[in-house]
């Protein structure tokens, strides 16, 4: 499950769209004219089993290691999950994976062209939802990465939407507040109108999530795929 | 014998049935004074369009029924050509007089519609003023100048403004039930907001019945005293039927003086610091010292993170910083500074077959394992049976306030506080004053700007507490320098004046001597002392006579004015019992009246 795709510079007109609750999100979301740089971006979200291999080379170990990798069993992925994107890990432990190998994350921008290409499609695979084309269950189960092929995105890139939210790169401060936006959508939804908006959505939308301590900031669906400019 | 009286000791019914039933008068006995002003028929029936006032009923028995404990006058009326027939008897109780009317019909096919006429009320004296059970003052508008609850309908009177003799007319209702299906239309009267709408009323009635069925009940007594008699008297007959228990509980006691609640959304360097990932009480507690301190922390780390992930609000507690210790670490730490602690419960994050004895468990196992003073019931104006008997058996004293205002008087009963999120002006809630024991500190969570100071005003005017709530789950709308010196300025006066804002008597819309004049009246327990808060809602002006004192200075009474808001001196007491001075307009005033026996 490695493996990078080649997406040239381009310029879009971003606006993203999300649904405000109560509080707010401190963001420009357009309509604005965005660069985004030649880069190779993960074909996939980072899997379990790429995780792993990360720990053993890199040695990594977050100081407050409050439910990282919660998942596992035994300092390992369990087999089922080896294709799955890796979740319960913070912001900070995707930016410290990215950062091993020399990459990052998709900023909120970067990740909507990777995902609707220059056709600027609203889900990776076209302008209609398709729910055979995504993991959409409702649950908070998992798929593997390259369970749905026929919802690939135009660039190439698998998984954009649903099975589990993506990181961004950006850790945005309002002034009183730390968040990050995620990206995707995932298959979990809450069951209340209440609950923070689930289920795979458009790529021009995006949930604000609030940072707290890393116990909190690790989550059952929240994965995240890397990125390296082509010019670096 | 064609001439009828019944009386208690405030009022004499009077009816004549010479041609046809007629109420001829109905007397205030203190007072010497008539309130019906010429004779009319108590009732009209309308069916298929045409009108059957009472008088052409057939009296077929007009009666005096007397046992060892009650009186009654009865008059059973018969209307041949629907065969319908009715009863209208004023019976004595110790406090009123009992109207109360009754109708069956034996209809031959099917039922007809039918209505039904008071028309006693279009013949009480012209400068009598109404005050409408959901409407009892209107203002300039002609909206109410109070919230009102549906559980507690207020009574309907009718007061000469310048005497304070009336009318007082309570509506006893029973049922929840507003539509037509509720034979009894009392709550149809209640309901009504509109002076004449009141007067004209035609209430459909649900009339299949043959055995004779309640369709209106009236509680008529007299009044010396005006609005405040009406009220108090009001409120010691809905009190009377409820329990009080729960308020005079040693544990609970601590909660009644919180008077200063904070919400502490966690995802905030308010309370939280992102570089040591701690949440600083100490400081968060600092920093309320402005507002004149936080009595009561909610802390909530639930909404809108709830959702992202399968986890549960009772997850969160094991992963927010420290997680059950990090709890218990800003208990102590609140505790230290006499500060105590609530946290969430949002019942909306349930699995999909979680049954509410799990749930319970959830919120005990949540009680037992933290030294939390109270749970914070989210979108809840109730709580199922048994969650507050739990908890208790975990720890007395642990509170439950729930977010929004009581719906049932059960409610009331059980539940001990709730936040008021209401913001209009000059409007109160009537349940401040029916039950003052309550806490139900005031907040509005979106409201920035004037509309703070008027969040704060209202605060003051009713004499409540205060919920600080300036990150709206991420959103922050800080409160002011001058409002936070406000509000503690509020804070001062209210402790130093507790036993007279949460004294038994209180209450909204006190009789004013001003159109423009909203007051809201305190008494002390002792009778020593009384706070009357005062609003000029109009945007000029009032000088002179503002309200009058009930009762009024006896010779033997020594009484002081104090003005303790604005500190203004220029209010006086004339004539021994009309408070005067200059009211500016949008500003609000406290006065304190104190009453020393002379030596």
């Amino acid at each position: 499950m490695d493996g990078q795709v080649y997406i040239p510079e381009g310029h879009y007109i971003y606006r993203a769209e999300h649904r405000i609750m109560e509080g707010d999100c401190e963001y420009d979301h357009g309509p604005r004219m965005v660069r985004v740089p030649a880069l190779f971006v993960d074909r996939y979200p980072v899997t379990n089993e790429r995780f792993y291999r990360f720990l053993q080379e890199s040695g990594y170990w977050p100081e407050d290691s409050k439910n990282f990798l919660r998942h596992w069993e035994y300092g390992r992925f369990r087999e089922e999950d080896r294709k799955k994107p890796v979740v319960w890990v913070s912001h900070k432990d995707a930016e410290a994976f990215a950062g091993w190998y020399g990459a990052r994350l998709l900023t909120d921008c970067e990740w909507q062209y990777a995902a609707g290409g220059k056709e600027k499609y609203r889900y990776p695979w076209g302008d209609k939802y398709d729910r055979t084309k995504c993991n959409d269950t409702g649950e908070e189960t998992l798929t593997p990465v390259d369970a749905y092929p026929e919802g690939v995105s135009p660039f190439g890139l698998y998984d954009m939407c649903g099975n589990a939210h993506e990181w961004t790169e950006e850790v945005l401060d309002d002034g009183m507040h730390r968040f990050v936006l995620l990206r995707g959508g995932a298959s979990y939804r809450g069951a209340h109108f209440w609950h923070a908006e689930g289920g795979a959505k458009p790529n021009n939308w995006h949930l604000k999530i609030q940072l707290l301590n890393e116990g909190m900031n690790r989550c059952a669906t929240i994965t995240f795929r890397c990125a390296k400019e082509a010019t670096k | 014998m064609t001439h009828f009286e019944i009386e208690n000791t405030q009022l004499r019914f009077r009816f004549d049935t010479a041609s046809g039933l007629f109420c001829t008068g109905i007397y205030q006995k203190e007072t010497e004074e008539e309130w019906l002003i010429k004779p009319c028929v108590p009732f009209t029936l309308e069916v298929c369009g045409k009108v059957y006032p009472a008088d052409v009923f057939e009296i077929r028995k007009a009666e005096f029924l007397q046992d060892e404990k009650d009186r009654a006058l009865i008059f059973e009326l018969f209307l041949a050509e629907w065969k319908l027939r009715a009863r209208l008897s004023v019976s004595v109780k110790e406090e009123c007089l009992v109207f109360l009317l009754q109708a069956g019909a034996d209809w031959q096919e099917c039922p007809r519609e039918v209505f039904l006429q008071i028309p006693l009320f279009r013949y009480f004296p012209e400068n009598g003023k109404w005050h409408l059970s959901a409407n009892p003052r209107p203002k300039p508008d002609g909206s109410p100048a109070l919230e009102l609850h549906e559980e507690f309908p207020l009574p309907i009177c009718c007061i000469d403004a310048e005497t304070s003799h009336g009318v007082m007319m309570e509506f006893p209702d029973y049922p929840e039930f507003t539509g037509t299906w509720n034979q009894n239309r009392n709550r149809q009267l209640l309901q009504m907001t509109d002076r004449e709408a009141f007067l004209n009323h035609n209430l459909l009635l649900r009339l299949q019945n043959k055995e004779l069925a309640d369709v209106a009940e009236i509680h008529f007594s007299s009044l010396t005293e005006g609005y405040k008699e009406a009220f108090f008297r009001y409120k010691a007959h809905i009190r009377r039927n409820m329990d009080f228990s729960m308020y005079e509980k040693e544990d609970y006691m601590w909660y009644r003086k919180a008077l200063y609640h904070h919400l502490a959304f966690a995802y905030s360097r308010e309370i939280f610091n992102y570089e040591t990932q701690k949440f600083e009480v100490e400081r968060l507690l600092d920093d309320g010292g402005a507002f004149g301190g936080y009595d009561i922390l909610v802390l909530w780390f639930v909404y809108p993170r709830l959702g992202v992930d399968a986890r549960k609000q009772w997850d969160f507690c094991d992963d927010i910083p420290g997680g059950m210790e990090g709890i218990n670490e800003i208990c102590d730490k609140a505790h230290a500074r006499g500060v105590r602690v609530m946290l969430p419960y949002n019942p909306w994050d349930a699995e999909d077959d979680e049954a509410l004895t799990d749930t319970l468990e959830h919120i005990a196992e949540l009680v037992e394992k933290t030294r939390i003073d109270g749970v914070w019931f989210d979108t809840m104006d109730s709580i199922p049976k048994g969650f507050r008997e739990r908890i208790e058996r975990i720890r007395p004293g642990v509170i439950c306030c729930l977010e929004v205002t009581p719906k049932v008087r059960e409610t009331v009963e059980e539940i001990t506080g709730s936040w008021n999120q209401r913001f209009r002006m000059p409007e109160g809630h009537v349940l401040r004053y029916l039950f003052p024991e309550h806490a139900a500190p005031m907040t509005s969570r979106w409201r920035v700007a004037e509309k703070k100071d008027m969040l704060i005003r209202r605060a003051i005017f009713n004499g409540t507490g205060f919920a600080v709530w300036q990150d709206v789950f991420g959103a922050w709308l800080p409160f002011d320098r001058e409002q936070k010196a406000a509000l503690k300025k509020w804070k001062g006066i209210l402790l130093s004046h507790f036993d007279t804002y949460f004294g038994k008597e209180s209450m909204p819309l006190y009789p004013v001597l001003q159109d423009e004049l909203y007051i809201n009246a305190f008494y002390h327990d002792g009778g020593e002392e009384e706070i009357y808060s005062v609003c000029n809602a109009s945007d000029h002006v009032v000088e002179g006579a503002l309200f009058r004192l009930y009762p009024q200075k006896d010779s033997e009474e020594d009484l002081q004015i104090e003005e303790l808001w604005t500190g203004e001196s220029g209010f006086s007491i004339q004539q021994k019992k009309i408070i005067s001075g200059t009211i500016e307009p949008e500003r609000i005033y406290i006065l304190k009246i104190t009453r020393r026996k002379k030596v």
